[in-house]
């Protein structure tokens, strides 16, 4: 056959080109440490990728869910075993009260202390994580239990229509009558006991002669004949101005279509692929006993009007209601121990998995280092040498030997 | 025999040897020409006959000369260098989208689809934070952005293949022209017999360059002058040649938009060309078959997206209570296209991440017969009105009441007046006093969870790894979003893959032949320097020949 110069280019051009571009190919490589740099590279490994990619962000974000989750449940396993505490100092004052030793002044200051027991108790149900209250299901917004004060006797509140007012007027010395927030024209309940004080025109009332009061059914018994009136807002029979209702009460928070939020609701984390775990503790399940249906707040209130009035058969049932409490408490606690318990473990797996599908990951997508390293050598070597070769065999020809 | 024809004989071979000289020289200069083929000065003896000794050599003849090419390679590389143009053309279709999706990397269209689905996982764990919200929409605008990207990069692409077959055809246009006039160049040479080895030399070359672009075949008649027919069609003959024309006509593309695109047809005929092969049939397939396909996809993909968050979003209840609100914009389709809501566009607190109640179908039958007649006062609806203890049918879902009396269909709005919040129907005049009244309707039960429920922007993060796609016969979805993009990006490996090694194989095929070609046609240097030599040789021995027989004529003249 025939050999002739423009063979030689061709081939030459040819090899070069194949060679140059094979070593293009794996500096890239070694540059970015990836051995996919386009989908064409691989198409089966590429696919496979970009799934476990989509996978690893799964993970991640799972993890992120769980920590979440967990500063969640641990803010209100603090709250919880502080509401223990509280409780075992009421049950101590409990069994002091109920001791025939101590008197009627000193059950009085151990109701002050009860009342600060109460705040304190609301305070902790109201306890809030990333500005959300935590015992509130669903309504974060919204406290489990919110204060409704009835304040003193000015024209604004009047107007306001923010005080509370009952009526009378109509019926019989000995007879019951409830209170009504000025608010919104609801019962009021949940009074908490020492707050309450009542004076019309510079008279004040005295509870236990004049009147006496059901904290938690929030009524009136009328003693003195001077309280036959109608209080309402807005009845000309009665200058309101002159009338000081004043107490505090407690209500549970509303939903927008007024339903008392507390008993539903639930808040989940996605811990896993399609597992969604329920983190919160409702207030209804950290203050009622399921067994008894006895409420945390009722005793604490029921327990201060029994001290104010020195009942010594309702502060002894009060021990026992307390320890019901103790119950619901340890019963939510132990739940969401366990719920913590779940997520620590599927933190722990979400880690290893997290681990595997990175190596996997690597494995398809990151050039072996040696490997290429070696091949880029060799290919540059065969470069070299045909670089060599050709350099040698286009320069001679006839021409040069004539 | 005289001493003259001595002189003949050696002036003869001068003049071949310059001949020779020349053609030589000509090789020599154009080795390097693209195209051009060795050619060889071919001599042979002149002799007459003499009747004493029969044939007497009267010195050498030059008989042509002749072009070295073998035009059967010549063919089988036009056959491959068509298939070569094919395929240049899809495997640059396929790396430009391979460069558009620009996957494996962290700036792909899944990687925002990740974390726009991260971002309500986010949101799902603080549903009522500001800025949780906030980051949905910024991620959701972003992915909005890739798509609209990602989607105009196809459609640029797309119109590019639409100017490159407008260029191609003019280029096709001018190669038959020269052709053409090379047609009337060589049969006028020819017929002559003459050689007309550059003409043809430049016919071939020409002849290759158009095989890249079109299916062509080739047939030569005697005179030496071609037909050329592209899928069936004349264009180039020995008396005649065809222009391409460019037609325009609108297409319709899958987001309703549309765009203008080139249609090539002859303009003699006004057939319209359908190309059989060469870099316009991979043009055409790049363009209507190939681009449109990811356009496609990511159009499905984006619209999925849209329909499926939207049906929970739409379920699910704002900040503030509301419910029956869009995340995307439902009337833009299409992955150029798609939007945010207006809703959501202006204030992140629209976002739902809550759910509400389920709904409920209830119906209730009035009896208004005698003393039941309810007149103008409110009637409550109970969601089970032989259930006992009733329970009162609130939140009653607007569009699902119907009122009738078992012939006439009542109208709201001026025959009665439905509280949907509170659930109670009232009549507005006394038309229908004393009929009973059928009423059906949707309650919803629970109503809005609150801000603190996660549970819509729980689901829409679930969608992630949910089945929305490619249903199957029951019409349920059997591959996520990623499944679904990542096997997308794998078919377009493996249709650059094939592209790519088709067209090196095809490369490789034509260099074979070329090298072949190479053999028969190609200057070498070596060959042409020894040829000099040779024929320097013979210039200086033939010149010798006329200054013998010069002096043998002297020496008689002078006896």
């Amino acid at each position: 056959m025939r050999i002739t110069m423009n063979q030689l280019n061709r081939s030459m051009q040819y090899v070069l080109n194949n060679r140059y571009s094979d070593l293009c190919n794996l500096q890239e490589q070694l540059a970015t440490g990836k051995r996919l740099m386009r989908p064409s590279d691989d198409p089966v490994d590429v696919a496979n990728a970009l799934k476990l990619e989509t996978k690893l962000r799964e993970y991640q974000q799972f993890k992120k869910n769980i920590n979440d989750g967990l500063a969640f449940m641990n803010v209100t396993g603090t709250a919880m075993e502080s509401m223990n505490t509280l409780l075992q100092r009421a049950r101590e004052l409990a069994i002091q009260a109920s001791s025939d030793t101590i008197g009627d002044t000193e059950r009085q200051y151990i109701n002050k202390e009860t009342e600060q027991l109460l705040r304190q108790m609301v305070a902790l149900i109201d306890t809030k994580y990333k500005g959300d209250y935590v015992f509130s299901g669903n309504q974060t917004k919204i406290p489990p239990l919110q204060y409704i004060s009835s304040v003193s006797n000015t024209v604004e509140d009047y107007t306001n229509y923010r005080m509370a007012y009952f009526d009378s007027s109509a019926v019989a010395l000995g007879s019951t009558v409830q209170i009504f927030n000025g608010f919104d024209d609801t019962p009021v309940k949940n009074i908490i006991p020492g707050t309450f004080e009542l004076q019309i025109a510079d008279t004040s009332f005295v509870e236990g002669v004049d009147y006496e009061v059901d904290y938690l059914a929030g009524t009136l018994t009328i003693l003195s004949p001077d309280l036959l009136l109608d209080v309402t807002p807005g009845t000309p029979a009665y200058d309101i101005s002159q009338v000081k209702l004043k107490f505090d009460s407690l209500s549970p928070g509303k939903d927008i279509y007024g339903s008392p939020i507390s008993s539903w609701g639930t808040i989940e984390r996605t811990i896993e692929s399609s597992i969604t775990m329920q983190i919160n503790i409702t207030a209804d399940e950290l203050t009622t006993d399921f067994n008894s249906g006895n409420n945390l707040i009722d005793t604490m209130i029921r327990f201060g009007q029994n001290l104010l009035r020195s009942d010594h058969a309702g502060i002894e049932s009060a021990i026992e209601e307390i320890d019901y409490a103790f119950n619901a408490i340890l019963a939510a606690q132990s739940k969401n121990g366990a719920r913590i318990n779940r997520f620590e473990t599927t933190l722990v797996r979400n880690e290893n998995q997290f681990t595997e599908t990175t190596a996997l990951q690597s494995e398809l997508v990151d050039a072996e280092m040696a490997e290429t390293i070696s091949k880029f050598l060799l290919t540059e070597n065969i470069y070299n040498a045909a670089l060599k070769a050709s350099s040698r065999l286009i320069q001679p020809s006839l021409v040069n030997y004539l | 025999m005289s001493l003259l024809s001595v002189l003949n004989v050696g002036t003869r071979a001068i003049f071949a040897s310059q001949l020779a000289m020349d053609v030589a020289g000509q090789n020599i200069s154009n080795a390097d020409v693209e195209g051009y083929s060795r050619k060889r000065l071919n001599l042979q003896p002149d002799y007459r006959f003499d009747s004493a000794y029969g044939q007497i050599g009267m010195g050498v003849d030059v008989i042509n000369i002749e072009r070295l090419r073998n035009e059967f390679i010549d063919e089988q590389i036009r056959r491959q260098n068509q298939q070569v143009g094919y395929y240049e053309e899809l495997d640059y279709t396929l790396e430009s989208i391979e460069n558009i999706f620009t996957e494996p990397s962290d700036t792909g269209v899944i990687h925002f689809v990740d974390q726009f689905f991260d971002s309500w996982q986010n949101l799902s764990n603080n549903p009522s934070d500001i800025s949780a919200r906030t980051m949905v929409r910024t991620n959701a605008e972003i992915l909005i952005d890739v798509f609209h990207n990602v989607s105009g990069e196809l459609a640029n692409l797309r119109q590019t293949r639409n100017e490159e077959i407008q260029q191609q055809v003019n280029k096709i246009n001018e190669i038959c022209k020269e052709l053409h006039n090379l047609n009337l160049e060589i049969g006028t040479v020819e017929l002559n017999n003459q050689n007309a080895n550059d003409s043809r030399d430049r016919r071939d070359l020409l002849l290759k360059d158009l095989s890249k672009i079109i299916d062509i075949s080739v047939v030569e008649n005697e005179t030496g002058q071609i037909t050329i027919t592209t899928s069936g069609n004349i264009i180039v003959s020995p008396v005649y040649y065809q222009e391409l024309e460019t037609t325009t006509a609108t297409t319709k593309l899958s987001d309703g938009t549309s765009i203008m695109e080139i249609g090539v047809r002859f303009a003699d005929s006004k057939n319209i060309y359908k190309p059989q092969g060469g870099l316009i049939k991979g043009l055409f397939e790049s363009r209507d078959k190939i681009i449109p396909e990811y356009q496609k996809q990511l159009d499905t993909l984006a619209n999925s997206l849209v329909t499926k968050v939207n049906e929970l979003h739409s379920r699910g209840y704002n900040l503030k209570g509301f419910t029956g609100i869009n995340f995307f914009d439902p009337n833009l389709t299409g992955s150029s296209k798609i939007q945010l809501s207006a809703s959501i566009l202006s204030d992140v607190n629209n976002i739902a991440a809550a759910s509400g109640g389920e709904s409920h179908p209830a119906s209730q039958n009035l009896l208004s017969a005698g003393s039941h007649d309810f007149g103008s006062t409110p009637v409550q609806l109970y969601r089970d009105p032989l259930a006992l203890p009733l329970i009162e049918a609130r939140n009653i879902l607007t569009g699902t009441v119907i009122v009738s009396t078992g012939s006439a269909t009542l109208v709201e709005g001026s025959d009665y007046h439905i509280d949907y919040v509170n659930g109670t129907i009232q009549m507005l005049h006394s038309g229908y006093d004393g009929d009973d009244l059928q009423i059906d309707f949707n309650y919803r039960s629970g109503g809005f969870a609150g801000p603190g429920d996660n549970s819509t922007a729980l689901a829409i993060a679930n969608l992630r790894s949910e089945l929305t796609m490619n249903n199957d016969i029951h019409g349920n979805g059997t591959s996520s979003f990623a499944e679904y993009y990542s096997s997308m990006i794998g078919r377009l490996g493996l249709s650059r893959n094939e592209a790519d090694s088709n067209l090196r194989t095809r490369i490789f095929l034509v260099n074979q032949y070329e090298t072949h070609q190479d053999a028969i046609a190609g200057v070498s240097l070596d060959e042409e320097m020894a040829d000099l030599i040779k024929f320097q040789h013979t210039f200086q021995a033939a010149a010798r020949l006329v200054s013998i027989a010069d002096e043998m004529l002297d020496t008689l003249l002078n006896m």
